[in-house]
């Protein structure tokens, strides 16, 4: 229970590290095989950021229902922090997707 | 309100008691936690009230002794061509300099404050591993203290305090400055990781009860993060520094180029550490910028849950920046944009705390005294190396402004403003709560003035120098460049500083006066737990929290707990106590009892420093007899954890009855060990990541690996020590009469089998003629069964322990961490030897 509790606390922001860790990887994972920025390489890219802003959704709808009607302060500080770090997931994957799509 | 562990809340309902307390309750107490009597007893003392205090006043004297060879290089650099200090010693003076205040004072500084000031503002009596804590700041004034003196030597590093290859091998630094570096940082490593864990599992597990993650202090929060983020980043530089020493003391190449190695996977692995340490310098640091400012505007903190946010979003985006400092090295260019992308949304979570704080001011009455001007000065600075960090994110600029004196002029300004303001800012906030005597008020302001002052004439004119073109790390340079004038200010800025601290020091001698019964209480009346009524043993009762600002919400909470009525208001065992509570919502689990002290982990401390300081010398058998004395007494300290109670139960006020013994998930010592393996499973993912960048450098290079049978042997032993270990916690939880005899067996074939398994691999690379000198393949591959080589050795050690602990009939179905502990170990072992295997056999494969 408390690792659940800690991963939706921190999931928005997990995913976003994964993803960078991700787009990173592909990116050098081309450099290797093609070139870093070969376009169906920069394609998986754009997919694999598709993949983690559709995590960060489906995390964010669930952190949503979850404790809205508990009664507990901590209930909504946690689903408050929860919500801000998905919402902050979500703008920093578009952020760090923004290379692959405009250079 | 719901529980997380069983625990009724219901029950907080009977606190405060009303009741008179039991005559002798209090002199027990104060009897049990009771200050050194004895000359010995001060260097033996594990109270975060004695050691915190140490461990803050260690790192201010490194910082003044890095303040001090800051001068001599500012007089070096006052006028172009002067010869007041030589080109060698500038050398090892820059990179001393810049290797002290990181490793020296920044990370134990904020670490200290945490080991200061964590058990009162949590609410607990100490922090649940005090002997951990005082091992750590042995091992780091002793080792750094002699690391220091290498300069009286002239044996200092002199690589710069990022000592890239290569420039620092042994074909470039022959002598042994690098080797100092490489070494005498080991146990900063080691002292910077035991802190961690304590700081973690301290901030989880040894809360006041009610004290939910929303009551949880700014502060706390902070050191939590900070403390997350040196188990993650650390391991880092730990593999590089050993890889480095490696390579230059038996020559393995992972860093030559001839033989396949690349200088680059040096820049990878120092900056994965390098950056996030900027930030796990200033997180603590704006912690306590999030807890001073209320105080000082004597409002609450506008934003709470948002600074909260942040503070986590920097704890993650920190990671995605390292390769910034490499814009130079011709990375691939949509891996240059990830990185600047993500340099500059970092600014975003600072900038949202910079706000917080403003509006806190705002808000509130902000009060001009030295705490309230070190703040808002530390502010002000930090938003100007924020701005000109925004504009060094930006590639093009990058290129114009690197390695010359802007970035000095944008590094300083973060660091100071971002750190070093914010901790003058605690020291002066935080000292009467440590001190019968507040710091002068009047002193403050102009040691405030004259650092503010003197921080802006030194490096304001840098960015300025830097435009013009001066390179960083020269030791002189030609008159008639234009650069004459804006060095010569910067040196009478940087005299002003000096003057600065120099008067704090004579302020901290007129008026600090620690370890005293009576503290000068709450001045600046602040809303935290660490300014209610305190003694050596921290709060004479521990509250229940209904609240973030708890001295301002809930009315009597002084009385009430200085009265004893609230939980564990004495010393119901007769021993050092305090309570371990859930890691979510605080709900009391069980009595942990507290080591009283002793000398091992003293000892241990400093034949740990010595391991590494001799290894540096290259006095191997010294050495090796310094780390087996150091294992001995860690050996010793741990034969003495553990050990049954009497009392299964026992009340803790108010009817409550806690255990006073748990194990499993439950338990301290299970969260650090899980912590600590983390520390090694991160070793072990950054040489995978090591083994693979060198093979996507020199692929030609690559030979095949031993047989699939060598593969699968090696796996499959893994494999039966992890069930070895896993039958060996079942047999004991049987509770038979053999069962003791029948699990230390099982763990000792269990540590038996790690070592056959790592056996096996290595003979299999040997067998192929793979050789760790000749290729960057056999440097990364042997290096891999190196690091599990110690885990093998570990794990046999550990292993005799278990014979050992039932010989001396010390297990039992009851008391089962011990073993739990082992196996964890054990399972983790076999697992990397493994991972290890597995990513060796078959990659890149045939």
């Amino acid at each position: 229970m408390t690792v659940r509790r800690w991963l939706s606390f921190t999931g928005g922001l997990l995913i976003w590290a994964a993803h960078f860790l991700g787009v990173y990887v592909i990116a050098s994972l081309a450099d290797v095989v093609a070139t870093a920025d070969d376009p169906a390489w920069r394609s998986g890219g754009v997919i694999f950021s598709l993949v983690c802003l559709a995590g960060i959704a489906v995390l964010a709808v669930g952190v949503f229902r979850s404790g809205r009607s508990s009664p507990d302060a901590w209930r909504g500080f946690e689903r408050a922090v929860a919500l801000g770090a998905c919402l902050i997931g979500g703008v920093g994957i578009v952020f760090q997707t923004l290379p692959l799509l405009l250079t | 309100m719901s529980s997380e562990t069983g625990f009724d809340p219901e029950l907080y309902e009977r606190l405060p008691t009303t009741g008179a307390r039991p005559k002798g309750e209090l002199e027990q107490l104060e009897e049990v936690w009771c200050a050194p009597r004895k000359p010995w007893e001060w260097i033996t003392a594990v109270n975060n009230n004695f050691i915190g205090v140490y461990y803050v006043g260690a790192a201010m004297l490194f910082f003044v002794l890095a303040g001090v060879l800051a001068l001599l290089m500012r007089t070096q650099l006052a006028l172009p061509m002067t010869g007041f200090l030589a080109q060698e010693t500038y050398n090892q003076i820059f990179t001393m300099h810049g290797t002290v205040m990181m490793f020296l004072f920044a990370v134990p500084a904020v670490e200290a404050l945490g080991v200061a000031l964590l058990p009162q503002m949590l609410g607990a009596r100490d922090l649940p591993f005090p002997r951990l804590s005082a091992y750590a700041f042995w091992a780091y004034l002793i080792g750094g203290l002699a690391f220091f003196c290498s300069l009286f030597f002239g044996l200092a590093p002199n690589g710069g305090w990022f000592m890239y290859p290569p420039l620092t091998s042994m074909a470039y630094s022959p002598g042994i400055n690098a080797d100092f570096w490489l070494l005498g940082i080991g146990f900063i490593e080691i002292s910077a990781i035991a802190g961690a864990i304590e700081i973690i599992v301290g901030v989880l597990k040894t809360r006041a009860p009610g004290m939910t993650l929303d009551k949880l202090p700014v502060f706390a929060w902070a050191m939590l993060i900070f403390a997350c983020m040196i188990i993650i980043a650390f391991p880092s530089i730990i593999l590089s520094t050993l890889l480095l020493e490696l390579e230059r003391a038996l020559g393995w190449p992972f860093f030559d180029a001839a033989k396949g190695g690349d200088p680059m996977l040096w820049q990878h692995l120092f900056w994965f550490f390098g950056h996030p340490e900027v930030y796990i310098i200033f997180l603590p640091a704006a912690g306590a910028m999030s807890t001073i400012i209320p105080a000082i505007a004597q409002t609450r903190l506008v934003g709470h849950r948002l600074v909260v946010l942040a503070m986590l979003a920097t704890g993650f985006i920190s990671f995605g920046v390292w390769a910034h400092h490499m814009f130079a090295t011709g990375m691939p260019q949509i891996s240059i944009n990830y990185f600047s992308a993500a340099s500059m949304a970092v600014s975003v979570p600072a900038g949202v705390q910079v706000f917080a704080w403003i509006a806190t001011l705002a808000v509130g009455r902000m009060r001009f005294n030295t705490p309230g001007l070190f703040a808002v000065g530390g502010m002000v600075i930090f938003v100007m190396g924020g701005l000109t960090g925004v504009m060094v994110a930006m590639v093009p600029f990058d290129w114009q402004a690197h390695d010359s004196y802007f970035i000095v002029a944008h590094l300083h300004y973060v660091l100071i403003g971002g750190m070093v303001f914010p901790l003058f800012a605690a020291i002066y906030y935080w000292t009467p709560m440590s001190s019968s005597r507040r710091l002068s008020e009047r002193w403050g302001k102009w040691i405030f003035w004259l650092m503010f002052v003197g921080h802006n004439v030194t490096f304001l004119p840098m960015h300025l120098t830097g435009l013009m073109g001066m390179p960083r790390r020269v030791y002189t340079y030609l008159p008639d460049r234009g650069w004459d004038l804006p060095n010569m200010i910067s040196t009478v800025g940087s005299f002003l500083f000096g003057l600065a601290v120099l008067l704090w020091v004579v302020d901290m001698a007129r008026n600090f006066r620690p370890f005293r019964a009576n503290n000068a209480g709450n001045v600046y009346d602040g809303p935290g737990l660490e300014w209610l009524p305190a003694g050596f043993y921290a709060l004479r009762s521990i509250p229940v929290i209904k609240s973030l600002y708890p001295v301002w919400d809930q009315p009597g909470l002084a009385r009430d707990v200085e009265a004893g009525r609230y939980f564990l208001p004495g010393a119901p065992r007769g021993d050092r106590e305090t309570i371990v509570t859930s890691p979510l919502n605080a709900e009391p689990q069980y009595l942990l009892r507290m080591p009283r002290p002793s000398s091992w982990y003293v000892w241990a401390a400093i034949f740990t420093a010595g391991f590494f300081l001799i290894l540096t010398i290259q006095a191997y058998a010294a050495a090796v007899v310094s780390g087996v004395l150091a294992i001995y007494c860690i050996v010793k300290w741990c034969w003495g954890l553990d050990r049954p109670t009497a009392q299964a139960t026992v009340d803790i006020g108010a009817g409550v009855r806690l255990p006073t013994y748990v194990s499993g998930p439950s338990s301290h010592g299970w969260w650090a060990m899980v912590i600590t393996l983390i520390v090694a499973g991160m070793v072990a993912v950054m040489a995978g990541f090591s083994y693979i960048f060198l093979w996507s450098r020199r692929p030609d290079l690559w030979q095949a690996p031993p047989g699939t049978s060598s593969l699968v042997l090696v796996v499959g032993l893994m494999a039966a020590a992890a069930l070895l270990a896993w039958l060996s916690i079942r047999s004991l939880a049987f509770d038979r009469p053999r069962s003791g005899v029948i699990a230390a067996g099982l763990m000792l074939a269990a540590s038996a089998a790690v070592a056959a398994g790592w056996g096996v691999d290595f003979e299999g690379w040997r067998t192929v003629g793979l050789r760790p000198e000749a290729t960057s393949q056999g440097a990364t591959v042997f290096a891999l069964l190196a690091w599990q080589g110690l885990f093998a050795a570990i794990c046999g050690l550990m292993g005799l322990f278990a014979l050992a602990r039932w010989a001396f009939g010390l297990v039992s179905a009851k008391h089962p961490s011990t073993y739990q502990l082992i196996a964890l170990f054990i399972v983790f072992s076999a697992g990397q030897g493994a991972y290890a295997a597995i990513l060796t056999h078959l990659f890149p494969g045939r």
